[in-house]
């Protein structure tokens, strides 16, 4: 019984404890969904679920570094379909004139959201207005933005190159899935072991701790938000390259999903805490909860429902895993 | 037996690892005022949250008045007659007097809270100890030490005959201690029992009747008052001598490497000194003196108008990060709100000064990191299972040691220390004094903030004294006393 609680105890101090729950939460799951269906664990049905979960497990990478840092941004949502619907414009029929082939629609529609990222960046690191309300307002305004360009009907006729992106595959894995491992990992790197991810991890456990420490507390801020735009734009691409047309109402309900991703995966809204590894499963419990109950055949509503329940058990785990190894 | 109205045998508590209480009895006598008395981290917390139901003891029990009691939450306490007045206060600042006292008991007509009753309840409960205050007023519009009265008053409204008072006088002037002290008389003489957990020599030797100390999570004496001075209580608390708290200093100051020149803002007006290398030069005075926003201006965190010389050169720290990279760093008064992370690890919290000198195209040089903590950790013995332990865990020393070797990280030429032992225990205090008395031997420049004066005496070199933004006087320490300090700050 000792020896238990000494490997517990050792467990205990690294930063994936907090991701145990989730981690059974996940394994129990699979086996009951197996048991039902044997096709759930099969190669093609992850990759499945892979596929499903490529543009809110972006956004919660995008979303994560305003959250960490202690902030928020509720304009991802929009920004996704800015980015989708901009980068279609320019390479078919065009933007204002703007017409570019596939690769430089790409860089215009990214360096767009990044304007507005910067936007919504200088007023949060410059103004006492609460985050919250900022991007609220911004989504509200680049939704209406995303209307206008495109003129309130779907962005069609892509060239094939967009669909390639959305479709091809290498050794039967999809591009995009690659690209969205890609994303994750970068990220990861970039939180977890580079100086610029311990300043925003330490710019969101304590803001005035960071300045008096030296650290460029506006700066960052700052720059977690056009971040957050850049790889929403690029969730919007991806989503248009899959689906095949860009939508100006696309991603409508994604940053909710984003959030409760980042919010299962240990990122508290106060900031300072979370890991990568922890957003990616949570957009796997998230992607895997909608595969298996299809596959269940239960309906869509019962999946909110679950998933819902699912987010506030979950965030309820890490809290009190966090304050049982306080005592 | 029934001369102790309370008796706790045999308790015992552990977190994980760590021993917080190893078999205490502590007991009370009716009427008695008992001084509970320990460093940071020695168990008086753990007990008193044990006694007032905010924590289960693994072993032990408690009985009241002869009667084995449980105390499984805070309500079981409040119902058994005994309450704790906290050291920062639970109240809500936008609601009245009565309704914070009387919170989630409400008397009421029909649906409606009956406010006439509340008042008058309030005001018969303050007549019991000589206090008046505006039942309908709002509680933020009191003072710190109103606000601790107050909070009497609501443990009195519970019918309490046992009170905890955690730290009361820590925030009081000398009037309003006086105060207190007579509030707490008037509840000896009511029967109330009382246990005051301090480490104020004052306040045990003014009011105390007997004295109950812990060290490590264990008893090491239990002693009647008037059989004590103050060397035998820090004996027992750390089993060293009070005069073996300050060091010898041994440090030779030398060039002068900072000045200011008539530096002024807002709060400090025209504050012109010199401070030489290996040298502790203190700032004394009266709190809102200004001796922190002179602090703050040399770092860079206020603006200010002025000169000020580094190593002969005109310098103008704009921001803290311009401050680290020329060489100052600064360990702030309030550690929790501006210095460290509390759910980060000691590793990250020393690392995040000088994060981009220990990057190589921006990635974090983690066995550097790891090496910095390790040995900092190692000469100024801070306590902890290892460096990635998190802040949050650890004693007010122990943190204040992570915040020291977090300024020095940097390999700053000046220090500048703002309250260095405050909330800081016995033990941990001299260990800072040693670290300070070495620095100043190695060659750094330390300007240091305190308003202990036997501790700005003991530490400085020079003391320049303020009041109301202005110097008074810059004096040699040795030259200094108490009373001489005291005089300059109020002129």
């Amino acid at each position: 019984m000792a020896g238990l609680r000494k490997i517990i105890g050792k467990m205990r101090n690294t930063k994936y404890w907090e991701l145990s729950g989730l981690i059974v939460l996940i394994i129990t799951y699979s086996f009951i969904i197996q048991l039902n269906n044997k096709t759930f664990l099969s190669f093609a049905n992850i990759i499945n679920i892979l596929s499903q979960i490529v543009v809110f497990g972006i956004l919660s990478c995008a979303l994560a570094f305003p959250m960490i840092n202690g902030t928020f941004d509720l304009s991802i949502s929009s920004l996704c379909a800015l980015g989708g619907t901009t980068s279609a414009l320019i390479c078919t029929k065009g933007l204002y004139g703007i017409k570019l082939p596939f690769a430089g629609a790409i860089i215009v529609s990214i360096l767009i959201c990044a304007m507005f990222g910067a936007i919504n960046g200088t007023i949060i690191s410059r103004t006492k207005i609460p985050p919250f309300i900022v991007t609220l307002g911004m989504d509200i305004t680049i939704r209406g933005v995303v209307y206008i360009v495109s003129n309130n009907s779907p962005v069609g006729y892509l060239p094939p190159e967009y669909l390639a992106l959305g479709s091809s595959t290498i050794y039967k894995i999809p591009i995009s899935v690659l690209i969205m491992a890609l994303i994750f990992l970068i990220v990861s790197l970039v939180l977890g072991r580079t100086s610029y991810g311990r300043k925003i991890y330490a710019n969101g456990g304590n803001y005035e701790a960071s300045y008096i420490s030296g650290v460029n507390v506006k700066g960052i801020r700052f720059s977690t938000y056009v971040i957050s735009a850049v790889l929403a734009a690029i969730a919007g691409i991806l989503m248009t390259a899959r689906v095949g047309s860009a939508t100006p109402n696309a991603a409508d309900s994604y940053a909710t999903t984003a959030i409760s991703s980042c919010a299962m995966g240990g990122v508290s809204l106060s900031g300072g805490t979370g890991t990568v590894l922890g957003i990616f499963l949570g957009s796997a419990m998230m992607g895997m909860i909608t595969n298996g109950m299809n596959l269940m055949r239960i309906g869509s509503n019962w999946q909110m429902i679950m998933k819902g329940a699912l987010m506030i058990g979950a965030v309820f785990y890490s809290m009190w895993i966090t304050n049982t190894s306080k005592r | 037996m029934f001369d102790y109205v309370l008796e706790m045998k045999s308790i015992s508590k552990r977190y994980g690892g760590i021993v917080a209480l190893d078999n205490v009895d502590f007991s009370l006598k009716k009427g008695e005022v008992l001084c509970l008395v320990g460093e940071n981290g020695a168990g008086k917390s753990t007990l008193m949250k044990i006694l007032t139901g905010v924590v289960k003891p693994d072993s032990g029990e408690i009985t009241l008045k002869g009667k084995l009691v449980r105390i499984d939450k805070p309500i079981d306490a409040y119902r058994l007659g005994i309450s704790i007045v906290h050291q920062e206060l639970i109240q809500i600042p936008d609601m009245t007097v009565a309704e914070n006292i009387f919170l989630g008991r409400y008397d009421t007509i029909g649906p409606f809270i009956s406010f006439k009753s509340l008042r008058q309840k309030t005001e018969r409960l303050m007549e019991k100890i000589g206090i008046y205050f505006d039942p309908s007023k709002k509680m933020k519009t009191f003072s710190v030490a109103q606000r601790q009265l107050i909070e009497i008053v609501k443990a009195l409204s519970y019918d309490s005959s046992i009170i905890v008072f955690d730290e009361p006088t820590a925030t009081l002037t000398i009037d309003e201690t006086r105060q207190f002290y007579e509030v707490v008389e008037k509840l000896q003489k009511d029967g109330i029992s009382i246990i005051f957990i301090s480490h104020r020599m004052d306040d045990i030797f003014n009011i105390g009747n007997r004295v109950h100390v812990l060290r490590d999570g264990k008893t090491t004496g239990v002693k009647d008052v008037e059989n004590l001075n103050a060397d035998d209580i820090i004996k027992m608390m750390i089993g060293r001598n009070l005069s073996q708290q300050y060091v010898t200093k041994t440090n030779k100051p030398k060039d002068v490497i900072l000045e200011l020149e008539d530096v002024t803002n807002e709060k400090i007006k025209s504050i012109s000194f010199q401070v030489k290398e290996g040298e502790v030069f203190g700032l004394g005075g009266l709190i809102g003196s200004g001796r922190t926003e002179v602090l703050k201006a040399i770092y860079g965190i206020d603006s200010y108008e002025g000169k000020i010389f580094f190593k002969g050169q005109l310098v103008k720290n704009r921001t803290p990060k311009e401050s680290i990279l020329s060489g100052f760093s600064f360990v702030p008064e309030d550690r929790k709100d501006e210095a460290l992370i509390l759910n980060e690890s000691i590793l990250r919290n020393i690392s995040i000064n000088i994060i981009d000198k220990i990057s190589k195209c921006g990635f974090v040089n983690e066995r550097l990191e790891n090496s910095i903590a390790e040995n900092f950790m190692k000469d100024l013995n801070i306590k902890a299972p290892n460096q990635n332990a998190k802040v949050y865990s650890l004693s007010g020393g122990n943190q204040q040691k992570v915040v020291i070797s977090k300024s020095l990280a940097s390999e700053p030429t000046v220090i500048l220390l703002d309250e260095p032992t405050r909330g800081v225990d016995v033990g941990a205090k001299a260990e800072i004094y040693q670290i300070i008395n070495e620095l100043a031997n190695k060659g750094y420049a330390i300007l240091m903030v305190s308003s202990e004066l036997p501790e700005l005496i003991s530490v400085s070199d020079r003391i320049a004294v303020m009041h109301e933004g202005k110097i008074t006087g810059i004096v040699e320490a040795i030259s200094s006393t108490e009373k001489s300090l005291m005089e300059l700050a109020i002129k």
